[in-house]
């Protein structure tokens, strides 16, 4: 080629219209897809319990008994809040759903704001943007603006769900109802997105802005339920997730809770961008020193640098674990009391646990146990997606460009996953022993420690699928590892309300593991889903020797 | 020659990526003791070289040796032979520079610590902050320093001087000569070319994943171009039709190319201009890397 290229004196700049908004338009298109996946799962997720329960109780009669049965299941009321005395459909499905859609929708918002607030920042992203237009609180409302409009079309979308729920035939609430849970439900998870905001400006890092959110949200759970099932009945006042049940949706509507909610929103909200202000950018409020005198211990070998690295998390895993045990456990006498006061006690129906010799404690404790067994397949699949991190971020290659093979690599990594597993179930094991010791609750140890061990089931199984997807494809490891539980939440939770054909049901781990101690564990299932986890593991550890190391 | 002898062999090492050949049958031997110069523009397939030679990718197919030993098969035997700096550094943000230091060593072995000592002050490097607070050339910082204080026989370097200073650069470029002191060999990936010719004994030139040209500099210069630099009272002739000219450049009354073969057919288009000056010399990397690249591209370009 031989042509003369003129290069033409005037300069044409390309011009992004209202550069003022352009991360809250950035952050909107990123996120609203997953807003309307999240919504569109809750509106059938809403669906399924309402047309479940007019199919299953056709007759008012049946749905005032129903009624009378759950208000006095304390398992359940542990998870949900109290049940409404009525037999009102609409009561029935705002209790029924309420609680799992905020605390679902919660989780998801928190990881979302630590990854605007925090992540972008973190791999330098938004250095880049700053750079060119906003201030760091410009960049924080335009993150919150962002979100925002994500959760408006979430609103949206569970409004309109709702209000045609509400005109199907048999279930029968008024749009302003449907629309007032929709708003309950939206509202429960702004307040934890904005948790996590503030939490991303004050933390020093992503990881634990997102622990800290999750802690605040755990300890709401934990008040509501102490409320909801113990006489500590102010105690669900206090926490804010309580403040989203008190609205009692289509069961009185108690429009005045709507002001603690929107109070602590709005000043979640101004803090987050005073905040923003304060602070330079990647520092975050409480910062680490920067520069301190060298410390030697457990850094050996690639294993103890992994211990030394995650042992805060870690230990913040395993508190969390401790004391939502010994809370439960606390409570199980009382909750027991309370239960065999009520009238309803003996029309008790648990479909649970239907098999199970009904001693409300062991019911009771069941659903404690089922708690715990989701923390544990959380820690597990947040470990399983922090080997996968180290591998994209390239910090792994600092040790497999040195004579130190991947095996002993994942091999330590998963030693240190199970050992981290056990503990946990040796903690709840001991906390509930004592709890329940103390307040002579009687439960035979060996029952205590059984279900300790089924309740180490599913994590198993978390890690062998973990595993497996970090071997063949690294980058969904995350995904697939947090995939179990959620799917298996999905199934359980929806197969409460409509039919599931029973191949779909059977992929569900906790549908293979019975609530232990109310029922007792199936140990041949237990011990085949282990072979299973371990092989799954095996597999994708040998594979993940002989494969390309992935970046993100 | 004794396999003892040969620290880096690659026989037909490929890498595909679906469709995209990153790199294509490379047969390459690196001697014991010498600095080889890897240059290539982004993409050409360096980085992924080093990564198969490594073992952290897998190669789609052909094998490579470091001393004998296939890297593929036996990857902790052959680490224990070299130490390896990438083009980006990537440290746990909470630990200091002394404590990544310490964990680097631990892992590789051994290190000779007072020639770590010696290369931190030569580096200016702050051991005692969090990576986290460390730009991009503190953290390579590291790399280079854990690197270069294993000693070990063979050094293999992807683009290390990345983010560092010009001081720096000079720092560098006497650890290396040092290492090659210490009968340590030295693979040295790089773009800059101003780099390679200072240190390297031969160079591979690496384009589009395919290995081009391989030689001492003094090989490659009689391969390559001569460098042509006339001004004229008026407007420079057109030579861009000529024979074995390339990167033909002209600025208002000066011209500058470069040719190939016999530069007989040139000097009479420019002799019959009346050029006013008229240098020749012998091309630098950076145009002999213009010459090899320009090929097929913009071969004349008028700036006015
Ligand atoms: N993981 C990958 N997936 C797909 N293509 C890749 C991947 N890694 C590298 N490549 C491609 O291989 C070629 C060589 O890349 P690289 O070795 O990084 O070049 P260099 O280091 O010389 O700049 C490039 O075209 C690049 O796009
Ligand atoms: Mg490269």
């Amino acid at each position: 080629m031989s042509s003369s290229t003129v290069i033409d004196k005037k300069i044409i700049m390309k011009r992004f219209h209202s550069p003022k908004t352009v991360i809250a338009r950035f952050v909107a298109k990123r996120t609203i897809r997953s807003a309307t996946l999240w919504a569109l799962f809750f509106a059938i997720y809403v669906a399924s319990k309402a047309i479940g329960f007019v199919d299953t109780y056709p007759t008012a009669v049946a749905r005032q008994k129903v009624a009378e049965t759950f208000s006095n299941n304390v398992g359940i009321e542990l998870m949900l809040g109290k049940a409404p005395r009525s037999g009102n459909t609409g009561a029935y499905v705002a209790w029924n759903t309420l609680a799992v859609m905020v605390i679902f929708g919660s989780i998801w918002a928190v990881l979302l704001a630590a990854k605007y607030f925090r992540g972008e920042e973190d791999t330098g992203r938004w250095e880049l943007m700053l750079a060119g237009q906003s201030t760091a609180r410009g960049a924080a409302m335009n993150n919150l603006a962002g979100l925002g409009s994500s959760l408006v079309v979430f609103f949206a979308i569970l409004a309109i769900a709702f209000s045609a729920i509400g005109r199907s035939k048999g279930v029968d609430f008024t749009t302003s109802a449907a629309m007032f849970l929709a708003l309950a439900t939206v509202l429960g998870i702004v307040m934890f997105l904005l948790i996590g905001a503030l939490a991303s400006e004050i933390m020093p890092t992503r990881g634990r802005a997102a622990a800290v959110a999750t802690t605040v949200l755990a300890i709401s759970f934990i008040l509501k339920a102490i409320g909801d099932v113990t006489s500590f009945n102010w105690a669900i006042n206090i926490s804010p997730l309580g403040w989203v049940e008190n609205l009692k949706p289509l069961a009185g509507s108690h429009l005045i809770w709507l002001v603690p909610i929107i109070l602590s929103c709005l000043i979640l909200a101004v803090f987050t961008i005073y905040v923003a202000g304060k602070r330079d950018l990647g520092a975050g409020i409480i910062s680490d020193q920067d520069s301190k005198k060298a410390n030697f211990r457990l850094l050996g070998s690639p294993y103890w640098a992994n211990l030394r690295l995650t042992r805060s998390n870690i230990t913040g895993w395993l508190t969390g674990i401790t004391v939502a045990a010994v809370l439960y456990g606390l409570m199980t006498k009382s909750a027991a009391q309370a239960f065999s006061q009520s009238k309803g006690a003996k029309h008790l129906l648990n479909s649970l646990a239907h098999q199970a010799q009904h001693s409300t404690i062991l019911i009771f404790l069941g659903v404690v146990f089922l708690l715990q067994m989701t923390i544990i397949m959380a820690y597990v699949a947040s470990a399983v997606s922090a080997a996968r991190r180290e591998e994209a971020e390239g910090l792994l290659d600092n040790f497999l460009v040195r004579p130190y093979s991947r095996l002993k690599w994942i091999g330590g990594r998963l030693m240190l996953i199970i050992l981290v597993a056990l503990s946990a179930g040796a903690l709840t094991f001991i906390s509930l022993f004592l709890a329940t010791a103390y307040q002579h609750d009687n439960i035979a140890t060996n029952l205590l420690l059984g279900a300790c061990v089924n309740a180490l089931v599913p994590a198993a199984i978390t890690l062998g699928i973990g595993v497996l997807a970090f071997g063949f494809i690294p980058r969904m490891s995350a995904f697939f590892a947090y995939g179990v539980i959620v799917w298996s939440f999905l199934i359980s939770i929806l197969s409460s309300g409509i039919s599931i054909n029973h191949w779909i049901l059977d992929t569900s781990v906790l549908n293979q593991i019975v609530l232990a101690p109310a029922v007792n564990p199936n140990w041949a299932t237990d011990i085949i889903v282990l072979l299973i986890a371990a092989i799954l593991c095996l597999i994708g550890v040998l594979r993940f020797n002989r494969r390309d190391l992935a970046s993100l | 020659m004794n396999k003892n002898d040969i620290a880096i062999k690659t026989t037909g090492l490929t890498k595909r990526y679906g469709s995209v050949v990153a790199l294509d049958h490379l047969d390459l031997e690196v001697h014991r003791g010498e600095i080889l110069g890897y240059l290539g523009p982004n993409g050409a397939g360096k980085t992924t070289t080093i990564r198969s030679i490594l073992g952290l990718i897998k190669p789609t197919s052909g094998t490579a040796e470091i001393f004998g030993i296939d890297s593929q098969q036996n990857k902790v035997l052959a680490h224990s032979r070299l130490a390896y700096v990438p083009g980006e550094s990537i440290f746990w943000p909470s630990l200091t520079g002394a404590e990544t230091l310490h964990l680097l060593g631990k892992v590789h072995g051994q290190i000779d610590p007072k020639y770590q000592k010696e290369l931190i002050k030569r580096f200016k490097f702050e051991a005692n902050k969090k990576v986290r607070t460390y730009s991009k050339g503190n953290r390579q910082k590291i790399n280079l320093i854990a690197a270069l204080s294993t000693r070990a026989e063979l050094l293999i370097m992807d683009e290390p001087t990345t983010g560092l200073d010009p001081i720096m650069e000079q720092a560098f470029k006497q650890s290396v000569l040092e290492a090659q002191a210490n009968n340590q060999t030295v693979f040295l990936s790089s773009h800059i070319l101003e780099e390679a010719e200072a240190l390297c004994d031969r160079v591979a030139i690496l384009r589009s994943g395919k290995l081009v040209e391989l030689g001492t500099l003094a090989q490659m210069r009689h391969l390559s171009a001569v460098s042509i630099q006339a001004t004229f009272e008026g407007v420079p002739p057109n030579i861009s039709h000529i024979q074995g000219v390339s990167n033909a450049i002209v600025t208002g009354h000066q011209l500058s190319c470069q040719v190939r073969g016999s530069i007989e057919p040139l000097l009479s288009v420019l002799s019959a201009a009346h050029p006013k000056t008229l240098l020749s010399r012998e091309p630098s990397l950076e145009e002999l890397f213009l010459s090899i690249y320009g090929d097929g591209e913009v071969n004349q370009q008028a700036i006015g």
